[in-house]
């Protein structure tokens, strides 16, 4: 091809440059005015598929709140998920370099030296074991007790799904009519097992008696560092305290929680009573198992394709985890 | 819906290209990206809606008849990696446009075909010869016919003109797509400019 401006090859040429050119003549303007032109239909037939596999990748997603899409990052659980251990994900983009460069950034934050990830993972457990100990005995105001029985309820039946089904079900794309959904509302579990959003497992016992024990004399001790420390009200500020304040319900409930040795009271629960009280905190509408809302004949020829705004269903219905978590 | 995701930020400058219908203002495509990410259905469909057809006018510059299926693997993995993008709506176009980009050139490499070959173009759309395409061109042209005289281009300016004046990235964004300056971009987007001029010269006027 031609070059028909020389010295364009040597300096490139400005914006104003090229909207000269594009302007250069009638037929060029009309020419990037069709390959620019809405779109037709046939050129969107994709998109019962695309949605499909954004329902699928999302369905798998939205148990994973902040907390498990953390633990699973770190451990690298499923790579597939992640762009940036993809080589057809890395882009050359400068943005998108960047946004790659803070995730190494946040990543090599989170890798820890192992006794602080003990010392985080300790604590966790303590505070997990705390709440779900003083949710159960009722402790808790009311929409704390909501939160941690989401936070034990939430990863229970969802986040059993997670891990292990994520790639193999984003990649096949069955048609969306057919694809079953990967855990059509999973019963409220009995066996309140918070495996998802621990960060690491640590070793130490996950069962809800193990915990309730082992919280109760982890309890035990902060109220004993507490009020041996002279009982300062501004210690409790230490987020070594955190599950002690958690489990006393608050700052000013500490005093007398820790009055009352809590090996013997009140977090110190049956084993297995830990379990919530409130059995369905977001689950139950979370899913709709086989949804097949897609109003047939809107697109005769797309087959699936689901239908534009008329008749289709209000999106709320389609994510009310999702938006309630974030 | 989409009056509901109106976002705050208010931060699109004017280096944005002048033509697009296909493009929305930056803002408003961030908010949908932030509203897709967070699962909103409503959202992703309304950036497919957006992106879908610049993204499959590409491809099919790039990798010819096959380039519908290179636009729903791109998709795919849209969908697979959303939740890892930062950015704003300029930026998420560029995403896209670098998967379906990278997508694009893997394919090519498995069927070690020449990409974009101009023969394939017009059978594709059963545009006719060179000279009759362009008389087209003076009337209403076709989208499919556009897009076939850009395929005519090579490859390197064929693909900014597409960027920028389809998917409607700037020259930075566009050079990032292609691992290339904006400079080199706005360089291959001018040599092609004149190249379609000429090429539709070359019809002798009515």
């Amino acid at each position: 091809m031609t070059t028909p401006d020389g010295s364009a090859s040597r300096r490139p040429p400005d914006e104003q440059e090229l909207a000269r050119a594009a302007h250069a003549s009638d037929a060029l303007q009309q020419l990037l005015a069709a390959a620019a032109a809405p779109p037709s239909k046939a050129e969107l037939k994709g998109r019962a598929r695309a949605i499909a596999a954004f329902r699928a990748a999302y369905r798998l997603r939205r148990p994973s709140h902040a907390g498990a899409m953390a633990a699973l990052d770190r451990s690298g659980a499923d790579p597939s998920l992640r762009a940036e251990n993809d080589p057809d994900a890395r882009p050359g983009e400068e943005r998108l370099t960047a946004a790659a460069r803070r995730r190494a950034k946040l990543a090599r934050a989170r890798r820890w030296s192992a006794a602080q990830l003990t010392v985080a993972g300790a604590a966790l457990l303590m505070l997990l074991g705390a709440t779900a100990a003083a949710a159960a005995a009722g402790q808790l105001p009311g929409p704390l007790r909501q939160t941690v029985s989401d936070l034990f309820d939430g990863p229970a039946h969802p986040g059993g799904t997670f891990a292990p089904s994520t790639s193999p079900a984003v990649r096949p794309l069955p048609p969306a009519a057919t694809r079953p959904a990967p855990a059509p509302t999973a019963p409220a579990s009995s066996a309140p097992v918070p495996t998802a959003p621990q960060p690491r497992p640590t070793g130490s016992p996950t069962g809800p008696a193990g915990r309730s024990a082992d919280t109760a004399a982890r309890l035990a001790g902060l109220c004993r560092a507490y009020l041996a420390g002279g009982s300062r009200p501004a210690r409790l500020s230490e987020p070594g305290f955190l599950p002690l304040v958690t489990a006393a319900g608050g700052l000013p409930g500490v005093e007398a929680y820790c009055a009352t040795p809590p090996a013997t009271g009140r977090a110190g629960s049956p084993p297995g009573s830990a379990q919530r009280p409130q059995a369905t905190p977001s689950g139950t509408p979370d899913r709709q198992p086989a949804r097949s809302h897609r109003p047939p004949g809107q697109h005769p020829a797309a087959g699936s394709a689901p239908a534009h705004p008329p008749s289709k269903p209000p999106v709320s219905v389609a994510t009310p985890a999702g938006r309630v978590r974030h | 819906m989409l009056t509901r995701l109106r976002p705050d930020d208010d931060d699109l400058g004017d280096r944005r290209p002048l033509l697009m219908p296909l493009r929305t203002a930056n803002d408003q495509l961030s908010a949908i990206v932030l509203a897709a990410q967070a699962g909103e259905e409503e959202a992703f469909s309304e950036l497919y809606h957006q992106l879908q057809p610049g993204l499959l006018r590409y491809l099919s510059v790039l990798v010819g008849r096959d380039a519908e299926d290179i636009a729903s693997d791109t998709w795919l993995q849209v969908c697979r990696d959303l939740h890892t993008f930062t950015g704003d709506g300029d930026g998420f176009r560029g995403w896209v446009a670098t998967i379906g980009r990278h997508r694009g050139l893997d394919y090519l490499r498995s069927r070690s075909r020449r990409p974009a070959d101009p023969a394939a173009w017009e059978t594709l759309l059963a545009v006719p010869g060179h000279d009759d395409t362009a008389v087209q061109a003076e009337e209403a042209l076709s989208t499919s016919a556009a897009l076939g005289l850009i395929a005519r281009l090579p490859q390197e300016q064929a693909e900014a003109v597409l960027l920028r004046n389809v998917i409607g990235l700037d020259a930075r964004s566009a050079g990032a797509v292609l691992g290339k300056s904006a400079g080199a971009v706005r360089t291959a987007a001018y040599r092609g400019l004149k190249n379609l001029a000429a090429m539709l010269e070359q019809v002798p006027a009515d």
